[in-house]
């Protein structure tokens, strides 16, 4: 296979082909990093799309950087972090929650409200770690990223990363288990629905 | 390779595995959309643009390194170099000498060091037509020289050498005049007196200017002028009845001067002192 570091070189000499593949192969994991971390899905698409700016201007001006994956995530995370810096920020209401996934017909109601609750928990859960560690867990267990690299793209040792890493963990594994041990009142509708 | 950091606390591999297993399974739930082969397209006609910026910015380096690159010639440069000064410059440079000239015809005393009018003057003359060129060496002429195949330092160096030759030809002018003139004395003495003088301050000027810029060489420069002035006057008095004695260490001045001189044009082929424009260098070809 291509490794980026080739694509990103061929691309450098104005390789439409190398272009277009590597846009391929990095819209979408970029899209759901972008997604996850925001939750606006105009500014996580506007955020891709810097990203790639940001990468062929980057080539425009120097050499292809060592090692892409975890540039291209560090820029990413730089774009989301600096946007939570921002006024404009501040003054947009967070779209949490309802985010709807891909259109599924076979899908019932109760699927769909189900998968709702759970995904309202989960964001809750992520809601409760600091923008840092929440970058680190959506890395790790989303992007399938190695230590070493989320270690690059946080700008942070490898200890650290993975100390971060277990203090998050514990901290949802805390919540879920708060969760479980309270009765669910809308997952009992629910269920009451179906059956 | 795993980095060590003291300042958090340490967790072992096999506790963070265990507890990323256990969650594994709950965070999976957390799907989100996946972009359509519409939306990458839109996404890449979008970046068009920007990446076609990067092709014409290829496209152009390509046909630039594809251009045979003419190889720039000491001489050329300086050629070129003397076009630039204009012809007020020449003018009053020559109207200064001229003067000299003229003013001098009734005093050569060669064989009293380095204390004749020309000796004294052209020296100084020299520096003082380096200060004019200096004004073009500000931030705008530097990044024209930046772009051009020729090492700037060869460039600052051509435009010394454009000056040297002009005292020189002056010079050379004035005493040929004053020979005519019928003015009686051993020309051959007179010319290696000043001569040697132009040529030894151009050599300690172009090396000290290349190695610690203009302020420091220029200083050295009068500081050199003044003590040959001065040991002129006392070294013309003792060896007065030793020509060639008086020769000889004029005859070394110049020699050393012209070897400083060619030290910095070879310097300067190499771009060892720093003044490299940035342009790759096995690409420049200097003559």
């Amino acid at each position: 296979m291509v490794t980026d570091e080739q694509l990103a070189e061929r691309m450098a000499e104005g390789d439409q082909v190398a272009f277009e593949m590597f846009v391929h192969r990095y819209h979408g994991p970029l899209l759901s990093y972008l997604d996850r971390m925001l939750r606006n899905p105009q500014k996580a698409e506007d955020f891709v799309q810097e990203t790639f700016v940001r990468l062929i201007r980057q080539l425009r001006r120097g050499p292809v950087p060592e090692k892409l994956k975890p540039w291209i995530y560090r820029v990413a995370k730089n774009l989301c972090f600096d946007y939570w810096r921002s006024a404009e920020s501040r003054s947009n209401v967070l779209i949490s929650g309802t985010l709807p996934d891909r259109a599924d017909p076979l899908s019932s109601v109760v699927d769909i409200y189900e998968r709702q609750e759970t995904r309202k928990e989960l964001l809750q859960a992520l809601d409760s770690l600091s923008e840092a560690q929440r970058a680190i867990v959506i890395l790790r267990f989303f992007q399938d990223l190695k230590l070493q690299d989320i270690a690059e793209v946080m700008d942070m040792s490898l200890s650290a990363v993975k100390s971060s890493l277990y203090q998050s963990l514990k901290k949802l594994k805390r919540r879920y288990d708060a969760s479980s041990d309270e009765p669910s009142g809308k997952g009992d509708a629910a269920h009451a629905t179906k059956r | 390779m795993q980095q060590k950091d003291n300042t958090v606390p340490y967790v072992s591999d096999a506790e963070l595995e265990e507890l990323e297993t256990e969650l594994r399974g709950k965070l999976s739930k957390y799907v989100t959309r996946t972009p359509t082969m519409e939306d990458t397209q839109r996404l890449i006609l979008n970046l068009q643009s920007e990446f076609m910026q990067l092709g014409e910015q290829d496209k152009t380096l390509a046909e630039l390194r594809s251009l045979p690159l003419r190889k720039a010639s000491l001489i050329g440069q300086c050629v070129q170099q003397a076009r630039i000064y204009g012809k007020p410059f020449w003018l009053i440079s020559a109207l200064a000498v001229g003067m000299m000239t003229l003013l001098s015809s009734g005093s050569v005393h060669p064989a009293y060091g380095f204390t004749d009018a020309f000796s004294l003057v052209l020296p100084i003359f020299l520096l003082a037509a380096v200060v004019y060129t200096f004004r073009t060496w500000n931030p705008e002429m530097r990044m024209v020289e930046s772009v051009t195949p020729f090492p700037p330092a060869l460039l600052l160096l051509s435009r010394l050498l454009v000056v040297t030759g002009m005292i020189v030809a002056f010079g050379l002018a004035g005493t040929l005049f004053l020979k005519l003139t019928g003015l009686t004395f051993p020309a051959g003495a007179f010319l290696l007196n000043w001569l040697s003088g132009v040529l030894f301050i151009s050599g300690i000027l172009a090396s000290l200017t290349f190695r610690r810029g203009i302020r420091t060489g220029l200083i050295a420069s009068v500081i050199v002028w003044a003590v040959m002035q001065g040991m002129g006057q006392l070294l013309g008095r003792k060896l007065f009845a030793f020509p060639w004695l008086m020769g000889t260490i004029q005859l070394a001045l110049m020699a050393i001067g012209l070897v400083l001189l060619f030290v910095s044009y070879r310097a300067g082929l190499r771009g060892a002192w720093g003044w490299d424009a940035g342009a790759p260098r096995g690409r420049r070809q200097v003559g």
